[in-house]
């Protein structure tokens, strides 16, 4: 009873610190075609937020989102440009309703944003790590 | 009638570029969004009138109690993705109007072509932005106040203009920049002393820069016109100016009338802004500036500071702002000198206020204002009534509910 009790415990807290490290595992992707090797938080928070249009190399840039309430987002906005959800919501409002500019286009999964960043330079997503494969290149782990 | 028009219009515009659509996949070629705000404000002001905005007729304080009218809006909009390179906006806005209705009005409507990564050039109606906030604010859900401080964005009738602007963004040291030349022209009325001014807006050009880094936002702008206005009742006053009135003893003045009288008088509008915001707090401060030829419209510098902090849902905020003449507000003549300083808008106020995120995409305000206008100063009221005094202070409080869709 009380090692299955224990192991109990163990299991829950191996459980319970497998989905902090899972939440903790978004990274920033490019193309693999991409020279680019490294950006900083500022970079992609600039990119992301509409208000650099273009890599530090001078190749145009585009973001792409992921579902508006999953948790790679969320995460990855808390972690790089520190907002909250609500807060991206009122910042692409304001872009919007200015006729300044659109937000990214949002894609269903990690899988469709590995995808399409894999396919052109000019894109730059967040997905899970696990999601990652050779047709793209990690270039920020917050 | 003219939403109508202007609605076909961009219709048949837009279906122009419906076969681009297949072209760029992942991008819905139409995409329709919108705004809007509804609330309540009571001023303790009871001989003259508290107004969101200077094209507004009337408000709370003398008008009504409780005012359901000078923050309530709403907005539509459609985004056309004609091209990779070329997309179109259309913005109609429904609001307290000079007229007293809420006809709406076409408020953006414009192309914009991205002919290089970091150059877009776009043509047609688009908002006007003399402030660090004027482009959206419109829209309540993208600040923190019920409203843009008054002392800075009421006096300020132009919302929009006709013409063309050119935008480069480009980042260099880390810093992202944003350059925009402009040049158009606006026509907009509003109600002075009971009568409709016709205002028109012309020549105007100007320029604005802002930079981004880190959490730091820094925004310069600049813009110089040609402003022509046109009210009966004002009229009545610069001829009185301008003939004098004999049994009265009071000689014409010609050189005056024609100074105060706003025709092709040169205008110009200066603000410097700063946001920093990393995240769970945030501060905004800004000062304006109205100058050019001296005439009727009294010259003055605005400045506010904001700072806000976020607790989950919940944002608790301050504001101090202050309004100052920077051209004299008496004349020798008292004819002139009634106008004149009619036209002092001096004043202080102190502002608290609270932001509730209740809702993804939905929030409710309320803020308490504490106003101190300036001795032989109007402050921000208008519709002032014979026992209205100056130099007093009051307080106005807003519930206000702002939504996005």
């Amino acid at each position: 009873m009380k090692t299955k009790g224990l192991s109990g415990a163990v299991l829950t807290a191996a459980i319970g610190m497998a989905a902090l490290s899972a939440q903790a595992q978004v990274v920033v992707i490019i193309s693999a075609k991409n020279p680019i090797s490294k950006l900083s938080a500022d970079q992609v928070s600039q990119i992301f937020l509409g208000q650099a249009k273009s890599f530090y190399t001078g190749g145009q840039a585009e973001a792409v989102d992921q579902a508006e309430g999953s948790g790679p987002r969320n995460e990855f906005y808390q972690k790089v440009t520190g907002k909250n959800a609500a807060q991206v919501k009122a910042h692409w409002a304001k872009l919007s309703f200015s006729g300044a500019a659109q937000p990214p286009k949002a894609l269903p999964d990690n899988h469709a944003v590995v995808k399409l960043v894999a396919e052109n330079p000019k894109y730059i997503g967040y997905v899970d790590k696990a999601a990652v494969d050779a047709s793209v290149k990690v270039v920020l782990a917050p | 009638m003219t939403l109508g028009k202007y609605l076909s219009g961009v219709l048949a515009l837009l279906s122009l570029g419906v076969p681009a659509l297949a072209q760029d996949k992942g991008e819905d070629f139409l995409k329709f969004s919108g705004f809007g705000t509804l609330g309540g404000a009571h001023s303790s002001e009871k001989n003259a009138d508290f107004t969101s905005t200077a094209v507004q007729p009337d408000g709370t304080g003398f008008s009504r109690v409780t005012s359901y009218s000078i923050d309530k809006k709403v907005g539509l909009q459609a985004n056309a993705h004609i091209a990779e390179w070329l997309s179109a906006v259309v913005q109609g806005v429904s609001e307290y109007r000079y007229d007293g209705t809420f006809n709406p009005y076409i408020n953006m409507a414009f192309l914009k072509a991205q002919v290089l990564p970091e150059l877009s050039i776009r043509a047609g109606r688009m908002p006007f932005n003399a402030y660090l906030i004027s482009d959206y604010q419109k829209v309540g859900y993208t600040y923190t106040w019920v409203r843009p401080p008054v002392e800075v964005y009421q006096f300020n009738p132009i919302f929009n203009y006709d013409g063309a602007d050119i935008t480069w963004q480009k980042t260099l040291g880390g810093v992202a920049f944003t350059v925009q030349a402009f040049a158009g022209s606006n026509n907009v009325k509003l109600v002075q002393r009971g009568a409709v001014t016709d205002l028109d807006a012309k020549e105007l050009v100007g320029a604005w820069m802002s930079a981004n880094h880190g959490n730091s936002l820094y925004r310069i702008y600049y813009l110089q016109g040609k402003l022509t206005a046109n009210n009966p009742a004002l009229n009545v006053v610069f001829n009185q100016i301008r003939n004098g009135i004999p049994p009265l003893g009071l000689p014409g003045n010609p050189a005056l009338a024609s100074q105060l009288e706003l025709q092709d008088d040169r205008v110009t509008y200066m603000s410097v802004g700063y946001q920093y915001d990393p995240g769970n707090w945030f501060i905004t401060a800004e000062a304006a500036r109205n100058g050019g030829d001296e005439n009727a419209v009294i010259h003055a510098t605005a400045a506010y500071i904001t700072g806000g902090y976020r607790l989950c849902d919940w944002t608790p905020y301050l504001t101090v702002a202050q309004r100052k003449n920077d051209s004299p507000t008496t004349n020798p003549n008292p004819i002139a000198n009634a106008l004149l300083s009619g036209g002092n808008r001096a004043d202080q106020s102190f502002s608290v206020g609270l932001r509730w995120d209740f809702m993804k995409n939905m929030d409710l305000k309320i803020q308490y204002d504490q106003f101190k206008n300036d001795t032989n100063a109007y402050g921000a009221l208008s519709n002032n009534q014979p026992a209205f005094q100056k130099g007093q202070s009051y307080s106005v409080i807003t519930a206000n509910l702002d939504f996005v869709f």
